[in-house]
């Protein structure tokens, strides 16, 4: 979903742009309570994963592919915070390199991939846990259940990126089309793009909870808070 | 766990703390310790420079719907599409590098990204430690500053 050049115009892609500048200045502040020099290895791991996942399309309808975006499973295994600086790394690669994704864009595409899908993913994350520790006993919770609620967040992520390019395009479009129908098109088509993005998130979540449960943010916060038993969910989830 | 390595014992103790705890709960993993970053590393790196020669060259969503509502060819190329790897080829000599191009295109976005992002991870990583009055951070700081005189 790498919008290039051209697509949107000048005072929205400004816009972006400096709404994704202060969006890495937050999260860079933000990553410091996420990612530790013990943990910032797999931070890294994970922008790579993103690009070389990235690279891969997969068919989704006639004559239609999509790739991962990865915020969602960026979120769960290292932090929001740190996938926001996670996806920014990967798309500013994208941009300057491998000419994907415009350059006048890359404000553009930080915000919906690097933004609003990494915040969309990490909530829909947090919100799924949370109702399955409603209806399990909360010690009891399998890799399966976490891939299951890592799978949805993937699949939310998408949606949002998609609709921020909807808002953008209505902002600020260079080819006038209603809302409607650039809506209809982007949410119809990324839905698909979603499953492909539910199934992979919830496989590679699923395996790195399998293996190292260690190594994920998703489940260390929960910990916390598991271990904190007492105290109010609300003051640690955000 | 053994502490291969040496080195940091003290400010990786909350996390190794943590990860004993896990593998007590959750039994002794041979993925334990840095083999589980060789091996996503090199998972990666396959990801990049073999599978990616599988992907499917169709449009994708955003694309695809550009086409059909009519405002594909409002797209303008990217002011990097001269770089000498655009469109994860390696251009050489101006000529389709096929698909030992695109691999080698996969690895060195790899091997791109690794650099940036490992070391953007470790400065925030570490700028943590300095800033709730880390312990060795600061004296490893000055032993590297001040190596000559």
């Amino acid at each position: 979903m790498h919008i290039p050049d051209g697509f949107i115009d000048a005072p929205v892609s400004i816009v972006a742009g400096a709404v994704a500048v202060a969006a890495v200045a937050v999260s860079l502040r933000g990553a410091r309570n996420e990612v530790t020099e013990a943990s910032a290895p797999m931070a890294g791991l994970t922008a790579v994963f993103v690009f070389a996942a990235q690279m891969v399309n997969f068919p989704v309808a006639a004559g239609t592919s999509g790739h991962l975006i990865g915020a969602a499973l960026a979120a769960i295994l290292i932090g929001p915070y740190a996938a926001v600086l996670a996806m920014t790394v990967v798309l500013t690669v994208q941009a300057l390199v491998f000419a994907d994704g415009g350059l006048s864009a890359l404000g553009l595409n930080v915000v919906n991939l690097g933004v609003l899908a990494v915040v969309a993913g990490w909530f829909t994350f947090r919100g799924a846990m949370w109702l399955v520790d409603r209806w399990s006993d909360g010690a009891r919770r399998s890799v399966s259940r976490v891939g299951l609620a890592a799978g949805v967040a993937g699949f939310v992520s998408v949606l949002a990126a998609a609709s921020g390019f909807i808002v953008e395009f209505v902002a600020g479009g260079n080819v006038p089309l209603t809302a409607q129908t650039v809506a209809a098109a982007m949410l119809g088509v990324h839905a698909l793009i979603g499953v492909g993005e539910a199934v992979i998130t919830a496989m590679v979540v699923s395996a790195v909870v399998a293996v190292r449960p260690d190594l994920v943010y998703g489940l260390r916060v929960r910990r916390r808070v598991v271990a904190a038993a007492g105290q109010s969910d609300a003051r640690i989830a955000v | 766990m053994s502490q291969a390595g040496g080195g940091h014992i003290g400010d990786v103790g909350e996390v190794r703390a943590h990860a004993v705890v896990e593998s007590q709960v959750h039994g002794s993993s041979w993925l334990a310790g840095r083999r589980f970053y060789a091996l996503a590393a090199a998972a990666c790196l396959l990801i990049a420079g073999v599978v990616s020669l599988l992907a499917s060259s169709q449009p994708d969503g955003l694309e695809r719907v550009a086409q059909d509502t009519g405002f594909a060819s409002s797209a303008q190329d990217s002011a990097t599409s001269r770089s000498p790897l655009a469109d994860y080829q390696v251009a050489v000599g101006g000529s389709d590098s096929g698909p030992l191009g695109a691999a080698a295109a996969g690895v060195v976005g790899v091997a791109l990204t690794a650099a940036v992002a490992f070391g953007l991870f470790a400065m925030v990583g570490r700028r943590r430690l300095g800033a709730g009055g880390g312990n060795d951070a600061g004296s490893e700081g000055a032993a590297t500053s001040s190596p000559g005189t």
